[in-house]
This record gives structure tokens, sequence and C-alpha cells, in this order.
């Protein structure tokens, strides 16, 4: 009887401890009784417009570093555009297998380059005729007037002309398969360097995904008539400078802008256009409002656009507002502009139409969060407004900067909470 | 670089208006400092609080330790399921608390020392609002969390001493340390333009009192006691810095019991000076001095397997000491428990279940809330 009871006392105890240690998960948010039983404390939000803050606004020219775009932009659009691009395969497979039988090459079909093209940048309301020139040199061929002076006739290796609704997302260039042969079988270096040009009867470009991009452009040809022996494939490459590798790489394809219109911003702040333009700006924030207890909850950057009628001034330019991670110390404004967080990590993209004006507001929070985080003698707390398709379209926008008229200057409107009183009721 | 300077200071702080509680408690029970359980034992609590006075695990009145005369280690929990019904809309909160721990013993045959610690006012709540705020034109939804834990505690070293078998004296020694922690969050839906607003704090609590205390058995069925404590300088410190001062609480309170037959009947009234601690809040956190009254019966209960136990019930009226608004908070609570013994007699353990009603005034909302408490005490 006694070992009864206690057995039953023993699950009463492990039951009441059992109940306790269940009810522990706490819940105690509630939105009932607000607010009669809430007594009202607001979070006063306060409202400053800062004139004053910029303490560098400037126009940087030189991105993307040639070789690093991610698309390649060969246009033809009048008297107002004319770009091309290089595609470098300096590795060329000049042997084949058949039938377990090692041959040099002898013999060329087939030959053609592969390209994938960003559609959203084809425009084209005529056939296009893409043109491939041989644009290999002993000369410094990514010196622009090297280049282009090689696109010429009888340096012609391959094209052909494109009804617009076969301008798809994969594009295949025959190349001539003599000359191809003949580079696989002439004197060293045996290599193809390709240049990419487009004609049409009217206006066009197409927007090829280069190798920093994921396009992954091919070279192939048959080197054998016989259908075992497979294609033989070739992944574009480069081989100089020799004494650069990273440089080297870059090269592999890259962007040459023939004629532009001058969109260069002067005074001006300029996102995109080609050569492209990024707008580097560098703040002097009151530290009151970024370096104390105050919390900013929005920052709106003011900017105020001018119109222009650069090309395609009517297409909308994507934006990416991008922070600067360049260390306080580094005092090239050029480099500063080079080193920066990736983009939408902390603000938003935008979208603007350049050939519109007024006020853009630009939202920044996330940046002056991550530069309070971070403190104010390490990194520079500056943005850089660069176009999502930086070096390979032709819009500009165009903002008035600080040395504008006062009205026209950039401003920066930023709302914050000071401390809130929360421990005595 | 120019010289930077806010040259428009603008707009006057425009603003934006915002729907927003910081202070908020949406509780009845919670306003203020917080709610106080009442530092009563989980067996005074089945009770309707009506032993207060004669009970050695209710640190109330210290003379009534003398019943505790083989010592002992005591620990009670509750947990509090509450419900508010305001305005149309409800919500419920769960919480847990451990407002009691006392250890006791003997010094000779006539006394007892013993030392406790009791919540005095339970500043633990959380509240979740849904609004939004116009910025310059823009409207953004956001939710905004405050939440606070904590308590001010009753720190008391008490002794009791039995001049006569039927007359006890006992005095206390108290401190009130204490800690809330607060935090405010405010997240806006729109996270790539709006940044969150966090702020946190810690506020400390310390003061200190005396108690004095009377148990007097005139008749063998009778017991009677009576005991007042009061309150010294109470500070409310902010990061170490000492932001604002008041007094504890002072307080008076006479209970009796009558047991015969196994049977005890017991009635008890306080009252507690609260409005001594204004000025350590704001004018918002108004205290005011209350009433507290209880009514409560234990019987023998029935034998369970060998078991003996007993059967409570209580009934208490009682104002909380911070004001809704300009209302005064009334609590109506009714409680069931049992108790048994434990290892022959070595440990005991108590059980209650409580359902308290809460009003204030002309303001639209009821508080409900169930309370399950348990109490465990170790003799040796």
């Amino acid at each position: 009887m006694y070992v009864l009871r206690n057995r039953f006392w023993l699950m009463v105890l492990v039951a009441g401890v059992a109940g306790t240690v269940a009810a522990c998960s706490e819940d105690l948010n509630s939105t009932a009784g607000c607010p009669s039983l809430c007594p009202e404390q607001n979070i006063v939000s306060r409202d400053t417009v800062l004139e004053t803050f910029m303490a560098v606004d400037t126009t940087v020219l030189g991105y993307p570093v040639i070789g690093t775009e991610t698309f390649l932009l060969v246009a033809s659009r009048g008297d107002t555009l004319d770009t091309r691009a290089v595609m470098r395969f300096d590795t060329l497979t000049q042997r084949f297998t058949r039938g377990g039988a090692d041959s040099a090459i002898y013999t060329v079909d087939s030959s053609m380059v592969t390209l994938r093209l960003d559609t959203t940048g084809t425009k084209a309301t005529a056939p296009v005729s893409l043109q491939v020139y041989d644009v290999d040199t002993t000369a410094a061929d990514t010196a622009t007037s090297v280049a282009l002076s090689l696109f010429r006739p009888d340096r012609l290796i391959g094209g052909r002309t494109y009804a617009v609704t076969e301008l798809k997302d994969t594009l295949r260039v025959p190349l001539f398969n003599d000359k191809v042969l003949g580079k696989l079988t002439g004197t060293a270096p045996r290599r193809l360097r390709l240049g990419f040009r487009v004609q049409s009867a009217a206006s066009a470009q197409i927007r090829i995904v280069s190798r920093d991009g994921g396009g992954a452009p091919t070279l192939s040809y048959d080197a054998s008539p016989d259908t075992t022996v497979k294609a033989i494939i070739n992944s574009p490459s480069s081989s100089t400078p020799t004494d650069n590798p990273t440089l080297r790489s870059d090269l592999t394809d890259y962007q040459l802008v023939a004629f532009s219109p001058s969109t260069v911003a002067g005074n001006l702040l300029g996102v995109g256009g080609l050569p492209s333009q990024r707008t580097y700006l560098r703040f002097d924030v009151p530290s009151r409002l970024v370096d104390s207890s105050a919390t900013v909850v929005r920052a709106t950057l003011l900017l105020t656009q001018v119109p222009t009628n650069s090309v395609d001034a009517g297409d909308s330019l994507t934006i990416y507002p991008q922070v600067v991670r360049a260390a306080v110390s580094l005092a090239d404004v050029v480099k500063s502009a080079g080193i920066l967080n990736p983009p939408a990590l902390e603000i938003d993209s935008l979208r603007f139409r350049p050939n519109e004006s007024g006020q853009r507001a630009i939202e920044i929070v996330g940046a002056l969060s991550e530069w309070k985080a971070i403190g104010a003698s390490s990194l520079q707390r500056a943005i850089v407004l660069r176009a999502a398709t930086e070096g390979a379209s032709a819009p500009v926008v165009l903002f008035y900067s600080s040395k504008a008229a006062p009205a026209q200057r950039p401003r920066l409107r930023i709302t914050y909470v000071n401390k809130v009183e929360l421990g005595i009721p | 670089m120019r010289q930077t300077a806010v040259t428009r200071y603008a707009i006057g702080c425009a603003l934006a208006l915002v729907a927003s509680r910081a202070a908020a408690q949406a509780t009845l029970g919670a306003q203020g400092f917080g709610y106080p359980p009442g530092q009563l034992s989980a067996y005074s609590r089945s009770l309707g609080g009506a032993t207060g006075e004669t009970d050695p695990l209710s640190p109330i009145n210290p003379a009534a330790l003398i019943t505790l005369r083989r010592g002992g280690m005591y620990l009670q929990s509750e947990q509090e399921s509450r419900s508010i019904e305001a305005e149309g809309s409800s919500g419920s909160t769960r919480s847990n608390r451990f407002p009691l721990f006392s250890a006791a013993v003997p010094i000779t045959e006539r006394g007892v020392l013993s030392i406790s610690f009791s919540t005095m006012l339970d500043r633990t709540w959380g509240t979740e609002t849904r609004a939004k705020q116009v910025f310059d034109g823009d409207s953004v939804a956001f939710t905004e969390r405050f939440r606070s834990e904590g308590a001010i505690n009753d720190v008391r070293v008490g002794g009791a001493w039995a001049f006569r078998e039927n007359i006890i004296f006992g005095l206390g020694i108290h401190v009130f340390p204490g800690e809330n922690r607060l935090s405010l969050s405010r997240e806006y839906d729109d996270s790539l333009s709006f940044a969150p607003f966090r702020d946190s704090i810690n506020v400390n609590y310390s003061g200190a009192g005396v108690s004095a205390g009377i148990m007097w058995r005139p008749v063998k069925t009778i017991t009677l006691g009576a005991s007042g404590r009061y309150g010294g300088t109470l500070k409310l410190r902010e990061s170490d810095t000492v932001r604002t001062t008041a007094d504890a609480p002072s307080r008076l309170g006479a209970g009796v019991r009558y047991e015969n037959s196994g049977i005890v009947v017991a009635f008890r009234s306080d009252r507690t000076i609260w409005s001594r601690m204004a000025g350590l809040g704001s004018e918002r956190a108004t205290p005011q001095d209350t009433w507290d009254f209880g009514l409560g019966v234990d019987a023998v209960g029935p034998n369970l397997i060998g078991a003996q136990l007993a059967l409570r019930a209580g009934a208490r009226y009682r104002e909380l000491p911070f004001l809704a608004g300009t209302q005064s908070v009334e609590e109506a609570a009714f409680t069931f428990g049992t108790g048994a013994p434990l290892a022959r007699g070595r440990a005991s353990i108590d059980l209650y279940v409580e359902r308290a009603y809460r009003t204030a005034g002309s303001i639209d909302a009821k508080e409900r809330s169930w309370t399950f408490g348990l109490g465990l005490i170790v003799r040796p």
C-alpha cells in the first residue's frame, strides 16, 4: 500500500513538474487593449534635409575595365553609335582522332562561332548582317584605332545576314572554312581573334553575353567529313599579354566603341552611355545622425535629372546604386568607384528614362545603416550609381551635381528617431 | 572637401505621425511598474490569500515563520494564461513566473530564521501592433513589438520568536532589488527603403524596508495575525545612473484564522500604500493605495489511494496598484486548490487554479486569467 501511495504521488509530482516545464513556453505578445491600455508614447520621427552633405560628387570613366564587360554591344545606329566586339580564340585544337588514329587537321568544314545573345538588348527592324573579321595583329589590338583598322574587307572571315526573327538567344555565325583552315595550318601563332560588327539598312544592335557574363561563346569546326568524327569545339582564350595573367584572361573578349555621341557629363553627373560613366558620391553626413544613438529609418537621396537626347533616350535604364567598399585612405576616386558591394545588397535598383527630367529619389537607408555599423574610420561613406548594363547600352542618365544652382543640387532627406525613453513607465 | 552643414533643419520635424504605443502594456493587470502577484504561497493563494497573515511560507507576516519550526525550503511556480477583450478586439498571453522561494532554519526551540525571495511587481508583458506611418506622402506599414521582462522583487530576512506559546513576534528586513529589460522594435514592410528601429534598455531598482508582525492565539481554534511593512527609499537606475527616486510601498494587514475539526476558515484584509511609489515613474504610471480582501476555506479531503488530500477554496477582491489611464483596476478572483504530504511528511505539495477577472471603471476592457500554481516544500 505504501508503495502504491508513493507511486501515485510520484506521478502527481512528475505531472506537475511536466506541466510546469510545458508551460514555460511564453507568449507575451498581445495586440488587444491598445490604445486605451497603452498610453501613447509616440516614436517621434524627425525629418531633416541636408543640402551640403556632399564631400565629392563626380562622374567617373573607365568602367567596366576593358575585358570585364558582362555584355558586348555590337551596334550600328546610323550616325549616333557604332560599337564592335572582339573575341580571342588563342588556343585552337589542331589535331583530331579518327578510328583511334591521331591526325593533324587538313580540312575544315562547318566552322562557326556560337554566341549567346541578351535578347533584351536586341534592336532591329530590318535584316541584320553580322560580319566577322580576323582582327589578329602583332600590334596592340586593344587600342581602339588599331582594332578598328582591322575591320576591313580583306579580313572578313565570316558572317551572315539574319532576319529579325532569327535574332534569338543563340546565334550561330558561319565562318569561311578555308580561312579557318589557313589559321590552323599556317604559321604560328595558330589562333583566331575575331571582330564582330553589324550592318543593317536600319538602325540595329545585338548584345552578346560575354564570357564574364556567363555566355560561353564557342568556335567549332568539323575536322573530317566522316560523320563519326565529332565537331571540334574551342572555348575562347587569350595568350597575351604574357606578363599580366588577370588582364590576359580579361582580354578573352572585350568591347570596342568606334563612335558614340558625346554624352560626357561635364559638370553634370552621368550614369551609363558609351563609353560608360559612373557617378561617385561621397557623403559627409553629420555624425549626430549617423554615429549617435539616433536611428535613421529613412534616407532619401534626391537628385534632379537632366533630360538628354542620347541614343535610346526613351528606353528605361536600370541603375544600381552600390555602396563603396574602398578604404578611407584611398584618395583615388576612380579606383574607389570600382571597389563596390554587390548590387541590390543595401540599396534597391531604379529605372530612369534618359529623356525625362525632374527630381528623382533614391532610398539609401541601407547604406547609412552599414556606415553606422562599420564606423567612420575604415571605409569611405560613398555610393556609386552605375548602369546595370554598364558598357553595353547607349542610354545615359544625367543629374545635376553640387555645382549646379541651389535648387538643382543633390539633397539628402533623412528621417530619424532619437533614443526612446523605454525604461520608465 | 567642401564644408558640410545642415543648412536646412527642416521641415521642422515633420514627423510623421504614427500610431505607435511605445509604453504599451495591453493588459489591465500590468500597468505602471507591473502586476503584483501578491507574495502569497500556493497554500494561501488557494484560500484567496486569506491565510497570508498566518502562513509561514507567505513573506508577509514575519511572526508566522514560527510555524516552520522544522525549517525547510520552498519553491513556487505559476503559469498564467491571460486574455483581454478591449474595444472590439481580443488577445491572449501566456507567461510563467517563479514568484516565491524561501528557506527557514530553527533557532533554538522558540525561534525561526528565514530568507525569502518574492516578486512584488511583475513587469512582464509584450505588445505587437500593426500600423502605418506616413513619410512625406508615402504610407508604409510596420510591425511594432514592445516587450518588457523582469520585476521588482522583495528579499526578506525575517525571524520569529515565541515569547509565549500563543504570542509570537516577528521582524523582517527587506531589500527591493529588481530589473526590467525592455526592448522596442519597429520593422517596416518595405525593408529596402526603411531601416528597422530597435532600442532596448535595462533599468534596475534598489530599495529597503523593514517589517514587523505579531501572531496571537487567544484560544486553541483561533489565530490572529497582524503585520506591517515600512518601505524606505526606492531608486530606479538606468545604466548605473539614478533616474528617479521614490519610496517603496508600505503596507498594513490583519487576518484571522479559525481551525476546528480539520476545517480552516480564514479572512484577511490588507492595505498597501503604493502611492509612496509616486515619482518613480512618469505621470502615466499613477499608483494608488489599495485594499486586498481574502476569504478562504481549507478542509480535509478524501483519502485517495492512501494519500490524505486537502481541498481548498477561496475568493479574493483587490485593487491593483497602478491606474489604467485614470481608472482604478479591480480584480476579483476565485481559487480552488489541493495539497498533500509527500515522503512521509518530509515534503508537501500544494496546487491551485485561480480564475481572475479584472476591470477598470469606464474603460472598455475586460481581462480574464487562469493561473495554475504549484508549491513544493521540503523539510529536513
